[in-house]
């Protein structure tokens, strides 16, 4: 099956109704192996519905999800290497950060060999938190937090990682740091990435490729291709292109501005 | 030294009101406060005197897990079964709660007769209510981000309940355990006059027979410094020691 050009994720003509709501109709785009793909998009536009079905946490009703060629629905164990980072950390409270790390390790499987404490070891560590593997949740900052979760993702070596606006309730400082530390694991790991978001500037800042969605009913407006080599300038003459060609395709609605999806 | 003080004056205060008391009535209905504790005494110190404070303090926590494995078996399935949640909500639970607890000790006895069996099934009996509602009430509230956390990372349900929403229960269930106890002490008494042959209920009901005041008083003040040191002790300390973290308010998504 490890064929070249192989893609990581295939989302084809996928459908969702809530009730006699359809909030996706006709979604249809592809995650190559090693690609870093955002979803762009307006507040309620659906884009998080997508997230969690192609990471296998809701149903759908119609239309196709593959991950490496295989149909999402069809696997029950949860074996499939997937792991997602959510807007919150969702940090178990009892548990320091080294034992939330290695949460994801314990709910993947029954028995644990003895080097899991170096693979943990190494996820704090790719996420500059060795020196605070003992610390429990409400004695780290906001954005340690979400590094934790973040190395809660990665320590299982996954193929495709989710991220749902991993970003969103940090403040600018942190928001960039992190958007950095994101693409330097992504790319050191090798790992396909698709990432929700609402800001066009973060996505310009690390996405390969752009999917931009219009708000409801919820369509695929453009996929835009970020050329330029990393680490890309926060501001350049192809950024405030690109930023613009973006809220161009939002003329008229909210894009950027409001907090949440 | 300041704590200390107004509870030792209230703890002197009583003492004190019970010897006047006990003076003044000069009849043998009510022992004093020294006639009552030489009693105790001469209980505890006679042949088998601590295999009844032993045995009672037995049946009151093995009636005390079985009602918490029922109760929490009970309450965790609520969460997986619909039928359960029927079940629990419109037999069980109004079962366990509208009939007396003594109802349960007679029919006890006429099933097992005198036997260790009657005390600790009417105990967890009386113990369960305290698992179930809190377990239930317990599920209804668990944290669905993490949970969801949990789901993204395997559909393995009982690794799940065990390494996250168990967890996340452990106030409910220290509450649980605390209000369990607390009926469980109580109600070993009549568990034990009407359906045992040993232990300090029993020895209660052969004192109340003969009509050895001061020995009723004697095991009556038996139960109450128990029950204080484990309530106020125990509880306390487990509370300040490990409970602390997880505090509802802690709880919430991190």
């Amino acid at each position: 099956m490890e064929t070249p050009g192989t893609e990581a994720l295939v989302i084809r003509d996928l459908g969702k109704r809530y009730g006699a709501l359809t909030v996706l109709s006709g979604i249809s785009f592809s995650v190559a192996r090693g690609e870093l793909v955002c979803i762009l998009g307006p507040s309620g536009c659906g884009k998080t519905t997508i997230l969690r079905i192609a990471a296998g946490l809701i149903p759908f009703d119609s239309g196709e999800a593959l991950i490496n060629g295989e149909d999402i629905g069809k696997d029950r164990d949860g074996l499939r290497n997937v792991s997602v980072v959510f807007q919150e950390p969702r940090l178990l409270p009892w548990r320091n950060a080294r034992q939330n790390v290695r949460l994801s390790l314990e709910l993947r499987k029954d028995s644990h060999e003895e080097n899991e404490t170096a693979e943990v070891d190494s996820a704090l560590d790719l996420v500059g938190l060795s020196d605070f593997a003992g610390a429990y949740p409400h004695e780290l900052s906001g954005g340690m937090k979400q590094r934790v979760a973040l190395a809660r993702a990665i320590v299982t070596e996954p193929e495709i990682l989710f991220m749902d606006e991993p970003l969103t309730g940090l403040d600018m400082r942190n928001r960039e740091e992190l958007q950095d530390e994101i693409v330097r694991i992504w790319s050191s790991k090798k790992v396909s990435l698709l990432l929700v978001t609402h800001d066009p500037a973060e996505a310009i800042h690390m996405a390969d490729r752009i999917i931009v969605l219009s708000g409801r009913p919820t369509r695929i407006k453009s996929i835009i291709e970020v050329k330029s080599p990393r680490p890309r300038p926060r501001d350049s003459a192809e950024v405030r292109e690109l930023e613009k060609t973006i809220r161009g395709l939002f003329a008229g609605e909210s894009i950027g501005e409001s907090p949440r999806c | 030294m300041r704590k200390l003080a107004l509870p030792a004056l209230a703890i002197l205060a009583f003492i004190a009101t019970w010897w006047i008391l006990a003076a003044s009535a000069r009849s043998g209905l009510l022992p004093n406060p020294e006639q009552t504790v030489v009693a105790l005494y001469q209980r505890l110190t006679a042949p088998r005197g601590f295999y009844h404070v032993g045995v009672t303090v037995y049946r009151v926590f093995l009636g005390t897990l079985i009602g918490a494995l029922a109760g929490i078996i009970l309450g965790v399935a609520t969460r997986y079964s619909k039928l359960a949640e029927a079940a629990v909500r419109s037999v069980i639970y109004p079962l366990l709660q509208a009939v007396p607890t003594i109802c349960w000790a007679l029919v006890f006895v006429l099933w097992f007769g005198l036997h260790d069996t009657t005390p600790i099934l009417t105990i967890a009996v009386a113990a369960a209510p305290f698992f179930l509602i809190n377990v239930w009430e317990g599920m209804k509230e668990l944290d669905a981000n993490l949970i969801e956390m949990a789901s993204s990372c395997t559909h393995n349900k009982g690794r799940i309940l065990g390494k996250v929403i168990l967890p996340m229960l452990y106030p409910y269930l220290f509450a649980a355990t605390k209000g369990g106890f607390s009926t469980a002490w109580k109600i070993v008494v009549p568990a034990e006059i009407f359906g045992a042959a040993s232990g300090m209920g029993y020895m209660l009901s052969i004192a109340f027979e003969s009509y050895r005041i001061a020995d009723v008083f004697g095991w009556t003040l038996a139960f109450a410094i128990i029950i204080i040191l484990f309530d106020y002790g125990l509880f306390n300390f487990v509370d300040r020691r490990y409970m602390r973290k997880w505090k509802p308010r802690e709880l919430k998504p991190s």
